[in-house]
């Protein structure tokens, strides 16, 4: 072990964060342990969960019939697959900087629930509610990241790390409830939606940590937990702004290459 | 003016509505009319009686089926309606009833006439008749399919007359053989002392209209049956053409430019209120339109010089489906509050209703309505019947006609019953769409009261047009004489005098032994004696001890006011028979109160009570 600062690269394995941990739990700790790690730089590519849940919500004003009604569509942003790769510089004893691009992809269901004015009647709505499947929702997360990385011996590494996050998020939107109504029209029925997709950027930041552990010199697998976040406002068609949280709590895991 | 004698001036100010063939002697009522009513309450003996009358009179081709239909609320149930024939020729106002399920009968209504006795040949053709109507009244005949008929007099006798239903909305009924007018009968079915627009009061509400080229029309089709209101404003014209059945023209149906109707209030209450009225049909009674199968509607607002609304029925109108017509009053209110509006539609309703069972609907017409006193005090003085006279301004008298010493007396049940069930779900209508309350645009039991100033036209006070609730609170004309009557045995029955050899009913109305000589005759007391029916109406749900009878009613509650609504509709849609007085009427009422909920129900009772306590049913059977 040297007190070198080294620029090696490192690239992870995509496997998942479980998978590392009982990996890096069954291997067993050789003589070179106790050799830190002198790596100049690294590489890592994950692939995980983005382990958060939360929900948005809009509301959108009409004019039917002389009169105002509105709908309510409400999309929950559940677990979801995530991707990763980063990578960073040791520009300083253990200090590295780096970046990574996340993408994040999720299908929902979104409950919607409309009152629908009455062709006869002031102040007499129809309520109707159903969902609208299949809305899409793809976040993409460009990380500025300040490290700092601790190895542990030669063939473990954590790094922790922290920075702001650059999210384009694209997510489909309802802008039309559709429905079914016939005499006397005191009730109507829910027969779909239409939607658009919203493109809207923001910055928020990210924090979190990686551990890395090699078998060889250069390649190695790892975990990461990074939570990143923001706050964003689509542009939605029918409503001034939409306003959601982007990013969560992503728990990935892969291959890892230092050099 | 000779002492036994009244100005003429009165005699013409009345409303000549009938004028009959004068001769003998008047009984109580006519005395060959047999009245049916046999119904759930009814005795089996009561029953097979009705039945053998019915047999009897159909192999001897006195009653012939006429129509039936399925009774739309009871599945297995049938309606029959039989309509009198002597020697082939239809006897006026003579029909029955039957509702049976599964072959047996469950209840018989109507009234027949059991002892004609007239030539059946008549003298005159049918064209001779139509023109002396085009030569009296410049009114062109229409085509009847079944023009002879058998008329029941006023003096106790029959005559056989052509009924011809002319352009101007009125049925003369002529003499077949001496070509006198014997009797007529205005088509307008009207509603003449209520109104207000709610535009006037500023109350916003949604149209339906249509929008056509850069314009939109006041057509409803967003409803199952089309509805049109139509603007004629001041063009009388426009609005026989429209009632005589002419075609709508493009400059007939009322427009807007942008679709956000400001500046003419009647227009969008006409529509607005239709459209109502035909959702309360088809939400509380699944009655489609006026005629149960979703004819189109017609209305028409008359801005000006037609201070009235009326439903005029089948052969007039627009495609010869009626139309109702909305005036204005003096003051320029349009004529077209909700209960107004509703009042008029359920004209059409009732006209069809009963049309099911007797092709020519409920049918009106003066009937003999029993005896009055022997005299009346006029001018101070007590005059016996059989010296009083009217007379004319040459000095020439005209003796009432008497009968026993006693003023023969007629009323117009038929008319009566119309106006009554008008009014019911005029209000039923009202309290569907409107919060309870006093005040406008709120729900209660009085007919017009948004437009105050009928009041003041009708009586020189401002108020409603009528009462439910309290009818008796209310004069029925500007003398301030006669009241409303909230009870059978105050209803208005009118005075007939002899006009060389005929019989013209005047102004001169009798209440019990109390008389009043009004402004007119109401063309029998048709509004006038509406109360009766109408504070049963009442009674039967929010209860109260009635003012004349002092027997108490329990009603089912407002909460439970479809109840009530139900078995009136039901009553007229499905039950009520041609032509029947007003006992007969109630019999009626009670048998659908019975068919919906049992005879032994609360609602029923309420019913039966408060039909009893209005005077027109006996005690209630203690069950």
């Amino acid at each position: 072990m040297t007190s070198e600062v080294g620029m090696r690269m490192f690239v992870r394995v995509g496997l998942m964060t479980t998978a590392v941990s009982c990996v890096i739990a069954g291997f067993p700790v050789s003589t070179a342990a106790q050799q830190v790690s002198e790596s100049r730089g690294f590489v890592s590519m994950n692939g995980g969960f983005q382990a958060t849940s939360t929900d948005f919500g809009d509301n959108i004003d009409f004019v039917l019939f002389v009169e105002e009604g509105d709908f309510d569509a409400r999309y929950p942003v559940e677990t979801g697959l995530s991707f990763d790769v980063s990578g960073g510089v040791r520009v300083w004893r253990s200090l590295a900087i780096g970046g990574g691009v996340s993408l994040f992809h999720h299908d929902a269901i979104a409950s919607v629930s409309a009152r629908f004015p009455h062709p006869f009647f002031f102040n007499q709505h129809r309520n109707v509610s159903g969902t609208a499947e299949g809305l899409t929702r793809s976040e993409t997360a460009v990380h500025i990241q300040v490290m700092w990385v601790a190895p542990v011996n030669n063939r473990l590494d954590i790094t922790v790390f922290g920075g702001p996050t650059f999210f384009t998020v694209k997510q489909d939107l309802v802008t039309t409830v559709e429905f079914a109504e016939e005499f006397p029209f005191d009730t109507a029925e829910f027969t779909g939606v239409s939607t658009v997709t919203a493109t809207d950027s923001t910055v928020g930041f990210n924090i979190g940590v990686d551990v890395g552990f090699y078998f060889s010199e250069h390649v190695g697998v790892g975990g990461l937990v990074r939570f990143h976040s923001a706050s964003i406002d689509f542009s939605s068609p029918g409503s001034d702004v939409v306003s959601a949280d982007v990013g969560g709590l992503q728990t990935t895991g892969g291959l890892r290459v230092r050099f | 003016m000779s002492a036994g004698t009244r100005s003429f001036t009165v005699f013409t100010v009345a409303t000549v509505v009938s004028l009959v063939f004068a001769g003998g002697v008047a009984a109580q009522g006519h005395p060959g009319l047999v009245a049916l009513s046999v119904g759930s309450g009814s005795s089996l003996t009561d029953i097979e009686e009705a039945e053998a009358l019915i047999r009897g009179m159909t192999r001897s081709g006195q009653l012939v089926l006429q129509a039936s239909h399925a009774d739309s609320q009871f599945l297995g149930r049938q309606h029959e309606g039989f309509g009198q024939y002597f020697n082939g020729v239809p006897v006026h106002g003579a029909s029955i009833s039957r509702q049976t399920e599964a072959g047996t009968t469950v209840s018989i209504f109507g009234t027949v006439y059991t002892d004609i006795e007239i030539n059946p040949i008549p003298t005159l053709s049918l064209g001779d008749a139509s023109t002396l109507i085009a030569q009296s009244f410049g009114a062109t005949a229409l085509q009847v399919v079944q023009p002879l008929t058998v008329l029941p007099t006023l003096d106790g006798g029959y005559a056989l007359a052509y009924r011809i239903t002319a352009s101007n909305a009125v049925t003369y009924f002529v003499d077949a053989h001496d070509g006198q007018v014997l009797m007529k009968v205005d088509e307008k079915r009207s509603q003449s002392a209520v109104g207000q627009g709610s535009g006037v009061l500023g109350d916003v509400k949604k149209i339906s209209a249509t929008r056509v080229g850069g314009i939109f029309e006041a057509r409803d089709q967003l409803r199952p049956a089309t509805i049109l209101t139509l603007n004629v404003e001041g063009d009388m014209q426009s609005l026989d053409r429209l009632i005589e059945g002419g075609r709508v023209l493009k400059r007939d149906i009322a427009t807007d430019q942008d679709n956000n109707w400001t500046g003419e209030g009647g227009i969008v209450d006409t529509h607005v209120h239709m459209g109502w009225t035909y959702d309360y049909f088809f939400k509380r009674h699944s009655w489609a339109g006026l005629d149960g199968l979703n004819a189109e509607l017609y209305g028409v607002r008359v801005s000006s010089a037609f201070f009235n609304a009326a439903f005029v029925p089948p052969p007039f109108g627009p495609n010869g489906r009626g139309i109702s017509i909305f005036g204005t009053t003096p003051a320029g209110t349009p004529l077209t509050t909700l209960d107004i509006v509703a009042h008029e539609l359920m004209h059409g309703v009732t006209e069809f209703g009963v049309g099911r069972r007797n092709p020519r609907g409920l049918e009106g017409g003066l009937r003999l309505d029993g005896l009055g006193p022997t005299s009346a005090f006029i001018d101070g003085q007590s005059r016996q019947c059989s010296n009083l006279a009217l007379a004319d301004s040459d000095g020439t008298q005209f003796p009432f006609f008497c009968s026993a010493g006693r003023f023969v007396l007629v009323s117009n049940p038929g008319g009566a019953t119309h106006e009554a069930f008008s009014d019911v779900f005029g209000t039923s209508t009202e309290f569907f769409f409107q919060a309870p309350g006093g005040g406008y645009l709120r729900a209660d039991y009085l007919l017009g009261e948004d437009i105050p100033e009928m009041g003041l036209v009708l009586r020189g006070k401002s108020g409603p047009t009528r009462s439910l609730r309290r009818p008796s609170s209310l004069f029925v004309d500007t003398t301030m004489t006669a009241r409303f009557p909230a009870h059978y045995s105050r209803r208005l029955r009118f005075a007939l005098v002899e006009v060389e050899g005929y019989l013209f009913v005047v102004p001169l109305a009798f209440n019990g032994n109390k008389f009043f000589w009004l402004n007119g005759t109401d063309y029998g007391g048709v509004h006038w004696n509406s109360t009766i029916l109408s504070h049963a109406f009442y009674l039967a749900i929010e209860g109260g001890r009635h003012n004349t009878s002092g027997i108490r009613v329990d009603g089912v509650d407002g909460a439970n006011r479809s109840q009530i609504e139900r078995v009136f509709f039901r009553a007229v849609t499905e039950l009520m028979p041609g032509d029947a007085p007003l006992p007969v009427v109630a019999d009626v009422i009670c048998q659908a109160a019975a068919d919906l909920f049992g005879h032994a129900s609360f609602a029923a009772m309420a019913v039966e009570k408060a039909l009893y306590a209005v005077g027109l049913r006996p005690p209630p059977t203690p069950f």
